[in-house]
């Protein structure tokens, strides 16, 4: 924590950056992951002739979602991860 | 300090561990009633539900769902979830209360006291328990809704702008800003509901970032929230798809690559230029470059889209250099803060559509072509419409027509024509054959919307809707009215209309829609409910009621005469305002506290007001929702109850003026833990859903009516007929040989489409009327037997020519020769000859009867039973006399009884309203749940029920959902449900007993008693519990057949009871019901008199008090009712006839 520093007027702007190199990472893989739980996700399809079981396999209906609300966690966990890799541009 | 952080962790856990224990014990062990089990569908098999879609609900749904082997438990899983999420909620209002008090409560060193520790902590357990175990929430905590998950995202983003406002002195705490803005992006996946914060975020963060705030600055900050709003709804939502869709039909249709490749390109470039933006705010100092770079993401999104042709054109100029003046202008002075602003911003835009892009899930899903699949958004046309919930109409808001205001008309030719204002172009996916095996949008005109006599509308229109008349009529009473005159085109005159006033307008705006359906629900939840069944301004359902008997009184009347089940309803919850008084008091207190105070107030104020008194601007609502709406308002319940934890704070203040602080604060930490105890004591019986399988039972008993052979169909209208079945079939791979086919979906081409593919075992639909001539736009509605011409006689007089009078005028002179086919009535030759003609002018039904040929060896290999004595026609025939036209669902229902011929049975639940479509009421003989569709006439001599088919269903097939557990909680939906499955047995055993098996009439009495006691029933109003007492008289059972038919007509004198015990004013109102009640009462006394049921004439002697006394009140009030008071002395005069014995002389 920043020593207090009690002022009567509005405190000085503090540069920088909220995300660091870390949480671009874990945010870029985690999207990534979601991107393949939806190519998982793809199939053979039901048509007029035709029921196909496959769409609801266990790969389509069970392993892809379940990848792809991991990957939005990982975006999450990517945003409010630790609180040490700014960079200051202190100029 | 370390001290409190660590007490408000652990006591918001507690609070959390309260809420999940009593949502655990409570939770409905399967699918309930309404959206839950379509939502449960949705979410275990990732199948296509209602608009606007709930993807991310989906995707944790579809997690729990794993958590079990066993198909039966998933909805119990999902259920579950919510119980988790709900408690999440409370969780986080915890922390919120406490952190709103500590801000209020600390010294200048950020220390806070043990006293006031205890004091903050006890206003935490107050108000998010209050909360908890509040009515409305607790409804939505115990299953498969969106609502739970919905509530612990506005708990949660509201906690997150607090978190923010704690630590945003420094650079992470931007982090705060931008989890917001993905939390609002995922939020879209599940329900719009949280876009609502924003104003108060918009507010928290105002505060924080001014010296200080003015009145000015704070409506600029308003204004700006809503914008903000709108950014994100019309800009960002519908703009994505717009773009995505601008893009595909070009790559699509100009340049030839199939489907989706547009679409592809275009997420693709838009991630790439939105994280580039991103990257360069971290390599570039320019801020101009990354000004401009912000704007043309904007752009990207599409968010300028959302107005037509050169608007939109303006709109985007007028962006651009508004927001680049405006941003160029706040940051150019200090080049490195432009440089953190414009890094969160880009992020948060980035985030925003991240979350937005679970969205996907649907279009993908969509694309597998599951058999759920609403409204099939599988293109970026398909899915902006499906986002903005297109099919469910436009509800006029700021100016709009009346629901008295006639149609603008047009000229077309010689006739005059509805005018419709075109809106966007259409666009539909073209089949392989059709565009030569490449992918091809086919352009199907614009979108219409209907236009009106521009005189006759009004600003701010609250009565609106026309089907919804006589509605608004009975709520208003009288109207005021206002007079237009507007020129009507179809008769060249001027016309005169009393349209409803602005005054009428408020009135129902604040009687109607702010008061009965805003505050009546606010109430409930923090003062005391009358009793769980549906009101609609009746003095004995629904009401807010307080507990304390003397306002009661003048609330509802004297609620001792109220019939007794009314009066044990398990959803009488009284609180005696205690809620109320803390919340008034702890927002006095708040305003009280200085600054800080003021600016709380104000922002918890703001989700107050977003979440309620906005919402129902939003919705405009008709009178007679199929349900109660509480559900839509619990966000403002939430922020209401931030206040009644502070009313505890509150209340220690007050006090401590008089007595000792340490006396105050324990005082108000034992009202902190009464309160909620309290409303626990009251909800927790009509919240605990657990031993309750109504809902699936009902699907099943559904699917099980219908034949084992020949992969019946089933046709079904309303959501509690329609969703339970589906969740019974696709989650439970229950009788996945039927096919639940829905007639109102039928309107939509999409779901005709749907039908066509089979489904499972169950082959597609047969329609016989070609895919080209069911979509949108194509046999929406056909006239039924329309004029074709006029003759005029010699004297003068015109007469109409019909299609029908001219074709057989045709047939009559040029025998032999058969230009629409040998019978010209016959459907096949309809479908032929004119719903499938290419010229559109001829698309009718040429007659208003129409035959139906009926194929007699068919009929006997389908193992339908053809009662002895009935001899099959040649024709079925259908009457269409009474209709002008024939709606999409009636002309494919005729079509498909047609093309099945026989061999595919088809049913119609027996709760299903047909009149709507197509009257075949004629042709149905009653199987269980499930009537089936017969080629020969049910209504003369031959018996409707099918006792032997409807005998095996009942006995052996049917399931009871634990209606014989007598503790079970039955609320209002579950009873009617109840009530039906009651219904078809005492009906099934009426049947028996006419065609004299008295011996399986018993049989199906005793197990309609044992199965479904009167435990289940008794929170109806309607039952046919007399009619059972009546049947089992005539079985023999003469003493059980006396005690049941004596349930059910103490109940109904006890209304009478209840209406005699009015006051004038009252009873005036109430005379339809009273008359309808003393009509009701009186055919049960009847029924039993004739049967010889009665020994004495006690029971008459009863009924007739009440008649006497009702008939002297109504006497009294004048000569306006003297028509019911004669029917009344009729009524009287009847029952003079009989003889002391009580055996009766009458006919």
């Amino acid at each position: 924590m920043k020593k207090k520093e009690k002022r009567k007027e509005f405190p000085q702007p503090i540069f920088g950056y909220a995300l660091g190199k870390v949480n671009y990472c874990l945010m870029l893989s985690g999207y990534l992951i979601v991107i393949v739980g939806f190519l998982l996700m793809l199939g053979p399809t039901s048509g007029e002739q035709y029921f196909e079981p496959d769409i609801f396999s266990v790969q389509r209906i069970g392993v892809a979602p379940v990848t792809i609300l991991i990957g939005f966690l990982i975006i999450l966990i990517g945003i409010i991860f630790g609180n040490k890799n700014i960079h200051k541009t202190n100029t | 300090m370390i001290n409190y952080k660590r007490i408000n962790f652990i006591c918001g856990w507690v609070a959390f561990a309260i809420a999940a224990l009593a949502y655990g014990l409570t939770v409905e062990p399967s699918v309930s009633f309404w959206d839950c089990p379509e939502f449960i569908t949705s979410g275990s098999k990732l199948e296509v539900g209602h608009p606007p879609g709930a993807p991310i609900f989906m995707l944790t749904a579809n997690l729990f769902s794993h958590l079990s082997t066993d198909v039966s438990h998933i909805a119990l899983l999902v259920n579950g979830m919510n119980a988790l999420f709900s408690a999440g909620c409370i969780l986080f209002l915890f922390w919120t209360i406490t952190r709103l008090l500590f801000i209020l409560l600390k010294d200048k060193e950020e220390q806070i006291n043990t006293g006031k520790i205890v004091l903050v902590m006890s206003s935490g357990f107050c108000g998010a328990l209050v909360y908890a175990f509040s009515d409305t929430f607790w409804f939505s905590a115990v299953e498969g809704e969106v609502y739970a998950f919905s509530s612990f995202l506005t708990a949660l983003t509201f906690w997150i702008i607090l978190k923010w406002e704690e630590d945003s002195h420094s650079v992470q705490s931007d982090r705060w800003l931008i989890l917001l803005a993905y939390l609002i992006g995922l939020s879209i996946g599940v329900h719009l509901l949280n876009l609502l914060c924003i104003p108060a975020i918009v507010f928290v963060f105002y505060y924080k970032k001014t010296l200080h705030p003015t009145p000015k600055g704070g409506l600029v900050a308003l204004l700006f929230s809503f914008l903000l709003i709108a950014f994100v709804l019309y800009g960002i939502v519908p703009g994505i798809m717009k773009m995505a869709g601008i893009v595909e039909l070009f790559f699509v249709n100009q340049c030839g690559f199939p489907f989706h490749s547009g679409t592809l390109l275009y997420a693709f470039v838009l991630l790439l230029v939105l994280s580039s933006t991103v990257l360069l705010t971290h390599y570039t100092g320019g801020i101009r470059l990354l000004i401009s770079f912000f704007i043309v993401c904007c752009l990207l999104l599409g968010v300028t889209l959302c107005a037509n042709g050169l608007q939109t054109v303006a709109l985007t100029l007028f962006f651009s250099f508004s927001v680049g003046y405006l941003l160029y202008k706040k940051l150019c002075a200090i080049p490195q803060q432009a440089l953190r602003v414009l890094n969160t911003l880009t992020l948060s835009l980035l985030v925003i559509v991240l979350g937005y892009s679970s969205y996907a899930l649907i279009v993908i899903r969509s694309v597998a072509n599951p058999p759920m699949d609403q409204q099939s958004p599988e293109d970026p046309f398909a899915l902006k419409d499906y986002l903005a919930r297109e099919q469910y109409g436009d509800k006029p808001l700021l100016y709009g027509p009346t629901f008295l205001s006639p149609r603008a008309l047009k000229e077309s030719g010689h006739f005059y024509v509805y005018e419709y204002k075109n809106g966007e172009a259409v666009y539909r996916k073209s089949s392989a054959n059709q565009s030569g095996g490449k992918d091809y949008y086919q352009p199907a005109g614009y979108k219409i919307e209907p236009q009106y006599q521009l005189e006759t509308c009004v600003w701010f229109p609250r009565m609106h809707d026309t089907r919804h008349a006589n509605g608004y009529r009975d709520w208003l009473g009288t109207m005021n009215g206002k007079t237009v005159t507007y020129f009507d085109k179809a008769s060249s005159r001027n016309v005169v209309l009393e349209i409803p006033s602005m005054q009428d307008n408020l009135r129902f705006f604040f009687s109607y829609q702010l008061n009965y359906m805003y505050w009546r629900y606010f109430l409930w939840n923090f003062v005391g409910r009358q009793n769980d069944i549906q009101g609609s301004g009746q003095l004995e359902y629904g009401n807010w009621i307080t507990g304390i008997s003397f306002i009661d009184r003048l609330l509802i009347g004297d609620e001792t005469l109220l019939p007794d089940y009314l009066k044990q309803n398990k959803g009488r919850n009284v609180y005696y305002a205690l809620p109320l008084l803390l919340g008034i008091m702890g927002m006095i207190w708040q305003v009280s506290r200085g600054k800080k105070g003021v600016q709380q107030f104000n922002v918890v104020l703001l989700l107050f007001f977003m979440t309620g008194i906005a919402i129902v601007l939003y919705l405009n609502q008709t009178p007679h929702e199929p349900r109660e709406r509480d559900y839509a308002y619990a966000g403002s319940f939430y922020a209401f109850s931030i206040w009644v934890g502070m009313g505890v704070a509150a209340l220690a203040h007050f006090l401590s003026r008089k007595i000792k602080m340490k006396v105050s604060v324990a005082f108000a930490t034992l009202v902190a833990w009464a309160v909620p105890l309290q409303v626990l004591g009251q909800t927790a019986d009509d919240h605990n859903r657990s031993g309750r399988y109504l809902c699936r039972d009902m699907g099943k008993n559904y699917l099980m009516s219908m034949s084992e052979k020949g992969c019946p169909i089933i046709f079904v209208n309303g959501d509690n007929e329609t969703f339970p079945l589906w969740y019974n079939q696709e989650v439970e791979g229950f009788r996945t040989d039927t096919r639940v086919c829905n007639l109102m979906y039928l309107t939509g081409g999409w779901y005709v489409e749907q039908m066509r593919r089979p489904a499972y075992c169950s082959p597609g639909l047969p329609f016989s009327l070609a895919p080209q001539f069911c979509r949108d736009g194509v046999n929406d509605a056909v006239p039924v037997n329309p004029i074709v011409n006029y003759t005029i006689d010699e004297a003068g007089n015109r007469h109409e020519v019909r299609v029908k009078d001219y074709i057989e005028k045709i047939y009559r002179d040029n025998p032999g020769k058969y230009p629409y086919g040998k019978d010209p009535f016959e459907w096949s030759n309809i479908v032929k000859y004119w719903l499938s003609s290419s010229d559109e002018d001829l698309r009718c039904i040429p007659t208003d009867e129409v035959h139906i040929s009926i194929d007699k060896v068919a009929v006997a290999h389908s193992g339908m039973r053809i009662p002895s004595g009935v001899e099959l026609p040649q024709f079925m025939k259908i009457n269409l006399k009474d209709r002008s036209y024939l709606i999409r669902p009636g002309i494919l229902l005729v079509d498909l009884i047609s093309s099945c011929n026989w061999e595919r049975p088809l049913y119609v639940a027996v709760t299903c309203n047909l009149n709507e479509y197509l009257d075949i009421k004629n042709y149905l003989v009653c199987e269980g749940m499930a009537s089936r569709i017969v080629p020969y006439r049910t209504d003369s001599l031959v018996e409707n029920t099918n006792t032997q088919e409807m005998y095996k269903n009942v006995m052996t097939r049917f399931k009871f959902g634990g209606l014989d557990n007598k503790s079970l909680y039955m609320d209002e939906t579950n009873t009617r449900m109840a009530v039906v499955l009651h219904r078809q047995l005492v009906q099934l055993a009426e049947e028996l007993y006419k065609e004299g098996d008295t011996r399986k009439a018993l049989q199906v009495l005793q197990q309609c008693s044992k199965k479904i006691p009167f435990s289940a029933l008794q929170n109806a109003e309607y039952t046919r519990v007399g009619r059972m007492g009546l049947l089992y008289h005539l079985l023999g059972e003469t003493e059980q057949g006396r005690k049941v038919w004596q349930t059910d007509y103490d109940k109904q004198l006890q209304y009478l009871r209840w209406y005699e015990g009015m006051s004038d004013s009252r009873l005036k109102q109430n005379k339809k019901e009273c008359i309808e009640k003393i009509y009701l009462t009186n055919d049960l006394l009847s029924e039993a008199v004739y049967a010889g049921m009665l020994t004495g004439t006690d029971d008459i002697a009863c009924f007739l008090r009440y008649v006497s006394k009702l008939r002297v009140r109504f006497v009294g009030f004048g000569t306006e009712y003297t028509a019911f008071v004669n029917t009344l002395n009729t009524l009287l005069k009847e029952y003079q006839n009989l003889n002391p014995s009580g055996v009766i002389s009458r006919k």
